[in-house]
């Protein structure tokens, strides 16, 4: 094994694997789902409401106040043209030009305090209701009275069970499954099988470079993209809660086993259709957990059947219940277990490929 | 001659499986998503009232009359019915006849709300935010307090007066400008295809002269890429909308899209390069149009990309019924750059024939 080779090879297989319809299909389906999902089941729609600002000077409680708002996302603009051409292009829906020391008048009272405000002609009535309350408690407070002390007091009571999934949160699995899958499998496998169709993988072997330095440049490059895709998609749908260093553990994890397992089927298959025959049949295997996690209905421990289960349950408990390793480490153990089992078939099946090509030559 | 190369192409593009398939299964893709996005718009604000004695609580009653999108229900059962079977509502609250009044008098007292299963965990503070400054505006001499400024507004852009548009309509110049787009890939393939062939080399040595392959090539163009952007309108029932302002702005913005094709079939050495070029073009091209559908998105430098004014066009005129001067800008933008796209395109594209 020749690590400078590998790195070669790698540089070699993202030119050119890169460009492939494969690459393309794989990389950008994740991306392209995920963003499916979140258009037609409404939760990239379900966006904050948005403020913009302008503030002459002297007003930084108050714009401080409105931009640590939870419920709204408040953006700052540096002249009046400015928040007003944002508000013209809906960037931000409700627009508020504080004049110099607005803030002083409403605390030191007496006076009208002035303002003028711009509302986006496309903008809803909820968002612009609920900008309203937070600048009318942020303006209350200016005044010097405590919101939370007015005569009038509200309490309010939850009803059901708060924040049930979403069809964006049930579907993620899925997403996160097909991410690291189709990166880390279907890469390194297809520009296999595509090598051997065309005869590079023989001509390669004649080279310095060893058929274990080749199939380790592949694993490593469908590790490192299956890892980008699944960051990709937990960005996408906003799921970066929990410890990054133990999800960046995970998605390792995961895309490693990903990218041996297509070594290997990209090593077993002699062509592109014995490959997809492959895939066909393993496919659902591996988009189970993810299948299964969209019908809450269904038992759960159908799902620890089957190997990505390891990747997919442990990610989801460290980015939306922030799981610590000690919640995740026996999921962790098991996706280790199924890594050492591959990774000693890939073995094997590379000093079977030697010896074929030893007798070959 | 232009008609028979037209014919010529068109069956040749059809005769590729690969993109005929996905020409077609794009096209029922498209109109399947358009069909499942939400029709309805966001006009109400989810908030959901009740009043024991609308009678004895007149001045409660008239404050919350004001916010006109507040739902008022005739008894709490109802109230809270709504509030957990449907997913109209947000937030209710139920005001007892004693605290109505106690309210309208300016007295200390705690009103008794209710958050719905599906408020999402971020919005539960400006619903409770605005149901305490609602509650404390019914008195006027706390009104006056609470609220010490004089706002002058200002509306921009198309006053839908918080009508809020449809997902659906917001999907629909994205379609429309996804559809023609996609033909950079099919058109570009097609000559990439011709080029590396000899194809287009051997109709050049005859009678045919480079201008007329260029126009044959930019009808052709203008065929695939309109042709599939007028089913959607025909079946989306927009066509209805402007007939002849739709038309043509979706034939400049074709020219726009055919120069971009010409562009990248002389850039590209093959067919694998014409999808990496044209993915590229197309997610650039692609963003104008998705930031009508998420207005959050929506930046300054997105006026430099062409298909800005493509989309723009699509979107005044299919959702606001705009007329011609209304999109004169956007159109006669339209009506340069696609031109000069297809001069700069044709140009870089004579290099290679």
């Amino acid at each position: 094994m020749d690590v400078q080779r590998i790195w070669v090879l790698m540089g070699k297989e993202i030119r050119l694997g890169l460009t492939s319809f494969m690459s393309i299909y794989v990389l950008v389906m994740p991306v392209a789902l995920s963003l499916l999902v979140a258009l037609i089941f409404g939760d990239l729609f379900a966006q904050t409401p948005r403020l913009g600002i302008f503030d002459a000077g002297g007003n930084e409680t108050l714009v401080q106040a409105l931009a640590n708002h939870s419920s709204i996302q408040t953006r700052s603009y540096a002249s009046q043209a400015a928040l007003e051409a944002a508000v013209a292009r809906g960037s931000v829906e409700w627009g508020m030009s504080l004049e110099a020391d607005f803030a002083n008048v409403l605390r030191e009272g007496g006076a009208v305090a002035r303002t003028n405000t711009y509302r986006w002609g496309e903008a809803g009535a909820r968002s612009l209701m609920l900008i309203e309350a937070a600048v009318a408690r942020a303006v209350v407070e200016a005044t010097g009275l405590v919101f939370d002390e007015l005569p009038v007091s509200v309490e309010v009571v939850q009803l059901g069970e708060a924040s049930a999934a979403s069809w964006s949160q049930r579907l993620l699995p899925l997403l996160l499954i097909m991410a690291i899958v189709l990166s880390g499998l279907f890469i390194p496998s297809s520009s296999l099988v595509d090598e051997k169709q065309k005869g590079t993988l023989v001509a390669l072997t004649t080279t310095p470079a060893s058929l274990l330095d080749v199939y380790l440049a592949k694993t490593a490059v469908g590790f490192i993209l299956s890892g980008l895709m699944a960051l990709i998609i937990l960005a996408l749908n906003n799921a970066f809660a929990g410890n990054p260093g133990l999800l960046l553990l995970v998605i390792a994890l995961g895309g490693l086993m990903s990218s041996i397992l297509g070594v290997i089927l990209g090593s077993l298959s002699r062509d592109m259709e014995t490959f997809m025959g492959i895939i066909k049949v393993l496919g659902l295997v591996l988009y189970a957990p993810g299948i299964l996690e969209i019908f809450p209905q269904v038992p759960q421990w159908i799902g620890r059947v089957f190997p990505t289960y390891y990747i997919m349950n442990p990610l989801l408990e460290i980015s939306r219940n922030a799981a610590r390793f000690a919640d995740v480490a026996l999921d962790l153990a098991i996706l280790i277990g199924f890594i050492v089992i591959l990774a000693f078939v890939l073995a094997r099946e590379i000093q079977r490929q030697q010896q074929q090509l030893a007798l070959e030559g | 001659m232009i008609g028979t190369l037209v014919a010529k192409d068109v069956k040749l593009f059809f005769r590729n499986r690969f993109f005929a398939t996905v020409t077609g299964l794009a096209l029922v893709l498209y109109l399947a998503i358009y069909f499942l996005l939400p029709l309805q718009t966001e006009n109400s604000v989810g908030v959901a009232i009740h009043l024991e004695d609308p009678a004895a609580s007149s001045e409660f009653r008239q404050r919350v009359a004001e916010e006109e999108d507040f739902t008022f229900f005739p008894s709490k059962d109802e109230m809270l019915a709504a509030l957990e079977d449907t997913d109209d509502y947000f937030v209710g609250m139920s005001v007892p006849a004693a605290a109505a009044q106690a309210v309208a008098r300016g007295e200390s007292t705690t009103l008794q709300a209710f958050y719905a299963p599906n408020v999402p965990a971020e919005a539960k503070q400006v619903f409770h935010e605005l149901l305490v400054f609602m509650a404390n505006a019914v008195n006027p001499d706390l009104l006056a307090r609470l609220a010490p400024i004089e706002e002058t507004e200002f509306v921009l852009g198309h006053d839908l007066l918080g009508q809020s548009l449809s997902v659906r309509d917001r999907f629909l110049p994205l379609l429309l400008l996804a559809m023609v787009m996609t033909e950079v890939l099919g058109l570009g393939t097609l000559i990439v295809r011709e080029i590396e062939t000899g194809t287009a080399r051997a109709l050049l040595t005859g009678p045919l002269r480079l201008p007329t392959f260029l126009a044959a090539k930019i009808v052709t163009g203008l065929v695939l890429a309109m042709g599939q952007a007028v089913i959607v309108v025909l079946v989306t029932g927009k066509i209805v909308v402007s007939p002849l302002l739709l038309l043509t702005t979706m034939f400049l913005g074709s020219l726009l899209i055919v120069g971009m094709a010409f562009f990248i079939a002389a850039i590209s050495r093959n067919n694998t390069s014409v999808l990496a070029w044209g993915t590229l073009t197309l997610i650039l091209f692609l963003i104008p149009a998705l930031s009508i559908m998420l207005p959050g998105l929506a930046s300054g430098w997105m006026e430099l990309v062409p298909s800005h004014y493509f989309a723009d066009a699509l979107h005044r005129v299919l959702n606001f019924q705009a007329g011609w001067a209304d999109v004169a800008r956007d159109l006669s933008l339209l009506a340069a750059a696609g031109p000069a796209a297809l001069v700069i395109g044709g140009a870089v594209l004579r290099r290679r024939l």
